[in-house]
Parts: C-alpha cells; sequence; structure tokens
C-alpha cells in the first residue's frame, strides 16, 4: 500500500486515496514507540478523515449502504486505540488479531516446552501453572515482597545493621531506578553518516551524463 | 584500469561537471567561514594537499525507535552513487538533508541527490563531501490528497541540474521518491533506471517506512 497510493493516484476518486492516506496516517501513528498528546490528537484526527472519506465506497456502491456498510471489526477496533493507548500505553506493534497472539501464547510455546509425549496433558498443566505463577507474582507484588532487587535487599540489611535505619533503603532503590532511566534516554546523536571504506574505481568509458540536458516526460499533472 | 583523476580538474572533466572547481571553492569557503580562522582567503588556483578520493557509497546511521529491527532501533543504510551498479546502469541516490534541525518535518528538511561522493584534505583537515543536485517542494504544503509532498528537481535557465557540494554531516538518510505519473499512458522506455531522470515531479514517500513518515510529513 505504500508505494501504490501514488499509481492509483488520478485513476480512482481522490476520496479513496485520501482514505488510504488518512489509514496509512493512522497505521504509522499507532506504530510508534512512545506517543504523546499531539501524536494522540494527530491520531484521532486521521481517524476522523479516515470515516469521512471512506464513505465514497459506499457512494459508488462497493459496499453497502446503512449499518451493515463498515460494520468489519478491524475497523472498528480502531476508534477504541486513542482510549487504550492512554490507559496501557503504546502498543508498539502489536498485531491487531489478539486471539493470534494469545495462541503463541496458549499453545505454542507450552507445546515447545512439552516433549511431544501426549503433549495436551503437558501443555494444560503447564498453562496452569503459568497462571498460578502470574497469580502468585500479583499477590507478592501487592505485599510489597518483590520491590528492588537481591542485592538491593542486602545493601538494605546492611545499612540497618550500621543502625542507619532511615528510609535509605528505599531512597537507593529510587536511585537505581533513576540511574536506569538516565541509561536508557533515547539517542545522543541524530545521525551519522561516513564514506565507504574504499574508494571506488572509476571507469573511463563511463562518465555521468550531468551537463547534458535533462529530457522531462511531461507528466501533465494538474497542481 | 586504475586510472582514477585524483587531480580536481581532471575529475571536474571526468566527470563532465566543468563547475566543479568552482563549487568545491564555494564549499571551502563556507566551511572555512565557520571556523575561527574566517581570514584565511583562498588562493585563486585552489588545489587540495591529497589526491581526491572517489567513493561509490556511504553508510546512514541512525535511530529510528518505532523500527525495531536492529539493536533497539539503531538502522544502517547504504546511500549509493555509481556510474555503473554491478555493471548495469548507474544509481544514484536521492537522501534527506538537514535544513534547519529546529523545525519538524519536510519543513526542515531537503531532498538532494548524490551524484559523487569524495573527500579530500585542505590545510590538513579532511572534508568527505558530496555532489548533490537539490530538489526542491512545489508548494508550501503536502499534496492534500496523498498527504505527501512533491519536489521538483532544481534546473538553471539551461535547463541543466543545479549542482552544489555540501559536507557529508548535511546528509540524514536515504530518501525514497515515486514518480508523480499523471494521467497517460508511459512511454515503454522508462525504466526504474532512468525513472528519477525523466518525471517531472516527485512524491516524497513518507510511507516507505516508520522513521520516513516521522521524519517527512
Amino acid at each position: 500500500m505504500k508505494v501504490c497510493l501514488p499509481a492509483i493516484e488520478g485513476h480512482v476518486p481522490s476520496e479513496m486515496v485520501r482514505t488510504l492516506s488518512a489509514f496509512l496516517d493512522f497505521c504509522y501513528h499507532a506504530r510508534r514507540n512512545s506517543l504523546n498528546e499531539s501524536v494522540l490528537g494527530s491520531l484521532e484526527h486521521a481517524l476522523e478523515c479516515f470515516h469521512h472519506h471512506r464513505c465514497i465506497f459506499q457512494e459508488t456502491g462497493i459496499r453497502e449502504h446503512g449499518s451493515k456498510g463498515f460494520s468489519l471489526p478491524r475497523q472498528h477496533s480502531m476508534m477504541h486505540y486513542r482510549h487504550l493507548i492512554q490507559e496501557f500505553g503504546a502498543p508498539n506493534g502489536l498485531c491487531s488479531s489478539i486471539t493470534e497472539s494469545k495462541h503463541i501464547k496458549a499453545v505454542k510455546k507450552p507445546w515447545r516446552r512439552s516433549n511431544r509425549f501426549e503433549a495436551l496433558g503437558q501443555m494444560l498443566v503447564t498453562n496452569q501453572r503459568l497462571d498460578k505463577l502470574a497469580a502468585a507474582r500479583v499477590d507478592f507484588q501487592s505485599r510489597r515482597m518483590l520491590d528492588g532487587s537481591v542485592l538491593s535487599a542486602a545493601m538494605r540489611d546492611v545499612e540497618l545493621w550500621y543502625g542507619e535505619h532511615d528510609d535509605t533503603g528505599e531512597d537507593s532503590d529510587n536511585i537505581d531506578d533513576d540511574e536506569i532511566q538516565a541509561a536508557d534516554d533515547g539517542p545522543r546523536v541524530l545521525n551519522h553518516v561516513r564514506l565507504a571504506k574504499m574508494p571506488g574505481i572509476l571507469q573511463p568509458t563511463i562518465c555521468l551524463i550531468l551537463s547534458s540536458h535533462c529530457v522531462f516526460y511531461s507528466a501533465k499533472h494538474s497542481y | 584500469m586504475r586510472n582514477i583523476p585524483t587531480d580536481l580538474y581532471a575529475l571536474a572533466g571526468h566527470i563532465e561537471v566543468p563547475d566543479l572547481p568552482l563549487l568545491v571553492r564555494h564549499f571551502l569557503e563556507f566551511q572555512l567561514s565557520n571556523n575561527t580562522s574566517s581570514d584565511t582567503a583562498l588562493p585563486p588556483d585552489l588545489s587540495p594537499d591529497s589526491p581526491i578520493s572517489v567513493f561509490h557509497s556511504a553508510i546512514a546511521t541512525f535511530y529510528a525507535p518505532s523500527d525495531l529491527s536492529g539493536l533497539g532501533g539503531m538502522h544502517t543504510e547504504c546511500i549509493r552513487s555509481t556510474p555503473r551498479w554491478r555493471k548495469g546502469q548507474a544509481h544514484y541516490d536521492m537522501v534527506f538533508l538537514e535544513r534547519d534541525p529546529d523545525i519538524l518535518g519536510m519543513r526542515g528538511l531537503h531532498v538532494g541527490r548524490v551524484f559523487l561522493f569524495f573527500s579530500f584534505s585542505y590545510n590538513s583537515a579532511k572534508y568527505p563531501c558530496a555532489l548533490i543536485q537539490w530538489f526542491s517542494t512545489i508548494s508550501e504544503g503536502p499534496d492534500e490528497d496523498t498527504g505527501m509532498w512533491i519536489v521538483q528537481p532544481d534546473l538553471d535557465a539551461n535547463g541543466r541540474r543545479e549542482l552544489e557540494v555540501v559536507h557529508i554531516d548535511c546528509i540524514l538518510r536515504g530518501a525514497h521518491l515515486i514518480p508523480v505519473y499523471g494521467h497517460n499512458h508511459l512511454p515503454i522506455d522508462i525504466q526504474h533506471t532512468n525513472s528519477l531522470d525523466i518525471f517531472q515531479a516527485h512524491y516524497v514517500n513518507k510511507y516507505i517506512d516508520h522513521h520516513a513518515f516521522e521524519i517527512a510529513f
């Protein structure tokens, strides 16, 4: 779709081109690894444009009129992106066919763990245990048993041993978090270009025809 | 076979750009005026310290976090500028160049076509640079239907390409251009190798990857 948009331009109604353009805008915005308010605004705008321009498919009789026209699950799910991104963060390229991705977790990975002998029973046990582990993890987290690492717990004990029993243990945890944040702070340099390692050979017979006049094919495009 | 013209004037004759020494001169004047030693006047007969090296490609490295395929979104990309690509036709790539890093989107970028990568030394400083043909946007905003900017190659009054030598640090990464095909039937002799020379206007394809979408809107 990303290369055929200019090719269909002028051969289909311009509303259709705009529909596809708005759809691509939406997809690329949703795929970003970080979304701020302005990107969410653009996402919303792209969705509005998409909904506005896609009516051409009903007018030209490709889709049915009325409520059945665009009752398509994927296109419907686009309406929930903004709210869900605000709730749960960037989807980061998550496949929208959620059952497929659940299939990987619930079927493919447990199957790979099994020894292939009567695999179904082993897979069910694996899934059961994984669910229990996940539930236990949530429980431990709510009891604050999983805060920090083994090292930070040991540090806290040492500090307690030396009588510094203020809130220093929690402070050191915070410092750890800050350092991690600083280490993962994104790009230092925007980009870098370097020449090839070896200079090339210019064949004397082949010349760049730079100075000759360019013969342009007149596209007769009306801008 | 290895008779590479290493002299500036011989290279200018070889690639049929007689203005090349003048362009290099403008480039050096611009580079030296940015440095502290701004009073150094260039001699009339400009000759670099070392032989000129010509390169057929350059590697662009950039960070595109939404396109996770390398290590944490780091990408490298080869920009080619060769008169014979695999013993076939010429291959001159399009690139994005930085115009103003404070402005986001295409308004802060230039689009150009690299015709030559070369490097030379002058006053014991090394200058890797590129011979660029500029493409300029035809309007103040992107095309309303496709949402992509349309660019045209810059030509002088005689219909020749307007060329300039720029430092390689200005180059951001490769660009993807698609011709504005128009409504007529296309001649049969248009190939993928010569479409950049033949068509009058081109879309700057921001949909080619996620990074292009983030920089060329």
